[in-house]
């Protein structure tokens, strides 16, 4: 009987109700990239280039990263205003001020990604370049000049040997009370496990052809100079050696100031100004629409 | 001759239980052999035979020169049943985990054999005595969780965290009693626990693809013992006394991985350090008295387990409290040579509230034991054959994990804990929206209830020479 009552009495397991109501946020954790995004504009001539244009540049690079090597694809978005048009020839040379406003690099190994914070992109200095097209027409051929950005150090030449961990020209680009520019490793959750401090340089150059109206696109020759000044962790402190990538690098142009019958114009607070906020608010837009096609690594191409 | 074969087999079970992991201690939840369970583990004033070298050394003084075996068997009927989850709670990725959360139901019983004898030297005052048991599982059964949100990663249950791999693994005994004067014995021994130390130098030649390694593993065996002691008193013909201690033992698994990555030799190996405890048995005190008459002998017993000492599976204090357990015993005499036995008990859990971070599983404990034994001859064989069951109660309790702030998951927050901190504002990965509030994919949460109950039985052959 003592037994039995005993026992009985531990059988039935039953799970306790909730006291938690469900929470509204974090319903689906959404993980995507944040910044990206294009709509196109195809068709009809380039004929009133003047105004302001979003930039978004795939770059493919080939890298080490812990032992294996990788395709590394770097998404850059910058802001583009075209100033001034002069005759050349048959073409066209814009004269332009370029701001890169994000950029996102593709995870490395096991789901380790570098991030570029905002802290360093705001203090990157807008560039004036200048940029060739050959006719206004869909097919026209369009060339930039190439675009070389300096991070995280001064006076350095486009060719000149990076400076090294001591040297007077490294400077605290990002104002964080560390020489050079820092990035943060995070793991697969954007959680971080390291920051690292680096100088690196930048060149890009543009050769593409008229979409139509309010649209450029094309492929992208880029290089990636980079030395490791310090690191708060071995495994982000080896300096990485990128070269180009068999496939691809691409890049595509649109306008983005609503003029000249463009679809979109990306000044979205209405302060009669596009700046980086703007442009990355338009990412995802513009990525929506399909005009801007994002493309995964593909580590086989790199072995 | 009679002594070399035992000798022998227990030389090879200790070898083999040497050579392998193991796990505490089936005999702290039941008792050791068919009587101890009958009686619902009250024996620490009675025991008298190589049982002994576990329940009380002392009682090794008393015992004949004997060798014997015992079958034991188990079969669990408890389980964990977790509450739903409330929507709105999960963290990233939280549905692509290596396994669904889930109750735990009916874990497997456990079985095996117990080998032991004692032995009288020096005119019968000293005496030794050990006793193996091996699980027919295989030996060297051990595994460890987490007991918060890091075992979402892993089984993503529950685990009773004093009743599972306890119930099958090895455990050695070994003891050595005096008999000072006809009214007192005096005991020593030990419990004995293998452990291990690795090393795993591990080369990964593309970081890129993991499961292509080149790993080398290095093991050496160390044991771990903890003493036992004891007395027995016995002021008159009919009344006895006893008095056992044993320290803290646990089995380890310790050592490091260390992982090399082709191109980042220059940086060093990367150190993975392991730390796995299992089955960590606490200091215990026990009293217990006996009054052995013609018509009955009946036996009372308190253990006091120091559990505030216990560290979970990977060595963490767990906070539990220490308890005191108390169980009772009948032995009734039905012809010459037969007796029936019953017994009951009650344990406590020393696993306080789990209403934060931790869901440590354990419930108190009721025990009933019944059995019988008897001294029968066979080929001139003096053999005395013990049967007995035991069913323990795990009383049911409910879980509910508190409501209130929840602070960022860190080291040392014990309270329920949000995985992943607020963000003012979205990240080139992360929404911030989606970070309000708690986010936990701690198993436990929001709730859980667990109870059952576990059948166990043995039979023992001595051979009393």
């Amino acid at each position: 009987m003592l037994i039995s009552a005993g026992v009985a009495g531990c059988i039935d397991v039953e799970a306790p109700k909730s006291t938690y109501a469900d929470q509204d946020a974090a319903v689906g954790f959404d993980m995507r990239m944040l910044s990206d995004g294009g709509q196109a504009d195809v068709g009809g001539a380039l004929t009133a280039p003047i105004g302001q244009w979003a930039l978004f540049v795939e770059d493919r690079k080939c890298m080490s990263a812990i032992g294996a090597v990788i395709e590394n694809v770097i998404t850059s978005w910058y802001l583009v205003d075209v100033i001034e048009v002069g005759e050349a020839g048959e073409g066209q040379i814009l004269r332009k001020r370029v701001r890169l406003c994000s950029q996102t690099l593709s995870p490395l190994v096991g789901g380790l990604r570098t991030v570029v914070p905002d802290a360093v992109i705001n203090r990157l200095p807008s560039l004036d370049m200048s940029g060739f097209l050959l006719g206004t027409e869909p097919g026209d051929a369009y060339l930039g000049a190439e675009l070389v950005a300096y991070w995280g150090m001064s006076d350095i030449g486009i060719e000149t040997a990076l400076p090294a961990e001591g040297d007077a020209r490294i400077i605290d680009q990002d104002e964080d009370g560390h020489a050079g520019v820092s990035f943060i490793t995070t793991n697969a959750l954007g959680e971080p496990i390291c920051d690292v401090r680096v100088v690196q340089r930048t060149r890009v150059r543009l050769d593409g052809v008229v979409d139509g109206a309010n649209r450029l696109s094309g492929s992208v020759w880029g290089q990636l100079d980079q030395t490791v000044i310090e690191s708060s962790s071995p495994l982000c402190a080896s300096t990485t050696e990128f070269a180009r990538s068999p496939s691809p690098s691409t890049f595509v142009m649109v306008r983005v100031d609503g003029k000249n019958g463009a679809d979109l114009n990306a000044d979205l607070n209405n302060d009669g100004e596009i700046d980086c906020v703007d442009i990355r608010a338009a990412e995802s837009v513009i990525e929506s629409s399909g005009g801007v096609m994002r493309g995964a690594p593909d580590n086989t191409v790199c072995q | 001759m009679s002594i070399r074969r035992p000798l022998s087999l227990c030389a090879g079970l200790l070898a083999l239980s040497i050579a392998q992991p193991a796990d505490a201690n089936v005999f702290d939840v039941f008792g050791a052999g068919a009587r101890s369970q009958s009686m619902a583990g009250a024996l620490g004033a009675l025991t008298e035979d190589f049982m002994a070298a576990f329940h009380n050394p002392a009682g090794l003084g008393g015992a004949a020169s004997s060798f014997g075996m015992s079958v034991f068997g188990s079969f669990n009927r408890t389980a964990i049943r977790l509450t739903p989850r409330p929507a709105g709670f999960d963290p990233p990725n939280y549905a692509d985990r290596l396994n669904a959360r889930s109750n735990t139901v009916n874990p497997g019983g456990a079985s095996g054999v117990a080998v032991g004898g004692t032995f009288r030297l020096l005119g019968d005052n000293l005496s030794l005595g050990g006793v193996i048991f091996a699980p027919f599982d295989g030996f060297g059964t051990s595994s460890s969780h987490f007991s918060d949100e890091r075992e979402q990663y892993f089984s993503n249950r529950l685990h009773y965290e004093l009743m599972g791999d306890r119930l099958s693994t090895e455990v050695m005994a070994i003891g050595m009693s005096y008999r000072l004067r006809p009214w007192l014995s005096m005991g020593i021994g030990m419990l004995i626990l293998p452990g291990a130390v690795t090393s795993a130098p591990v080369y990964v030649r593309n970081a890129a693809d993991l499961s292509q390694v080149d790993i080398n593993v290095a093991v050496d065996q160390k044991a771990r013992r903890a003493l036992t002691a004891g007395l027995i008193l016995r002021p008159t013909e009919s009344l006895r006394f006893g008095v056992t201690f044993q320290d803290e033992i646990w089995f380890a698994v310790g050592g490091q991985a260390l992982v090399q990555l082709r191109g980042e030799e220059a940086q060093g190996p990367v150190v993975q350090e392991i730390n796995v405890i299992s089955g960590y048995s606490p200091t215990r005190v026990s009293g217990s008295a006996a009054w052995v008459g013609e018509a009955a002998t009946v036996s009372l017993e308190a253990t006091f387990r120091a559990w505030s000492r216990y560290i979970d599976s990977h060595g963490i204090l767990a906070g539990f409290e220490d308890t005191v357990d108390v169980k009772a015993g009948v032995e009734l005499p039905m012809s010459p040579g037969t007796y029936a036995r019953a017994g009951i008990g009650y344990a406590p859990s020393p696993v306080p509230e789990q209403t934060g971070r931790t869901s440590y599983v354990d419930n108190d404990r009721l025990a009933f034991g019944f059995g019988a034994g008897s001294d029968v001859e066979v080929w001139d064989l003096a053999l005395t054959i013990d049967v007995g069951f035991q069913v323990q109660a795990l009383i049911a309790k409910q879980v509910v994990k508190s409501q209130g702030a929840h602070p960022d998951c860190a080291d040392g927050v014990q309270r329920l804990c949000d995985e992943f901190a607020d963000l003012e504002r979205d990240t080139p990965l992360t929404q911030a929206r989606d970070t309000i509030g708690l986010q936990t994919g701690n198993p436990g949460f929001p709730g859980y209830a667990h109870g059952g109950y576990v059948v166990a039985a043995s039979i023992d052959v001595k051979w009393k020479f």
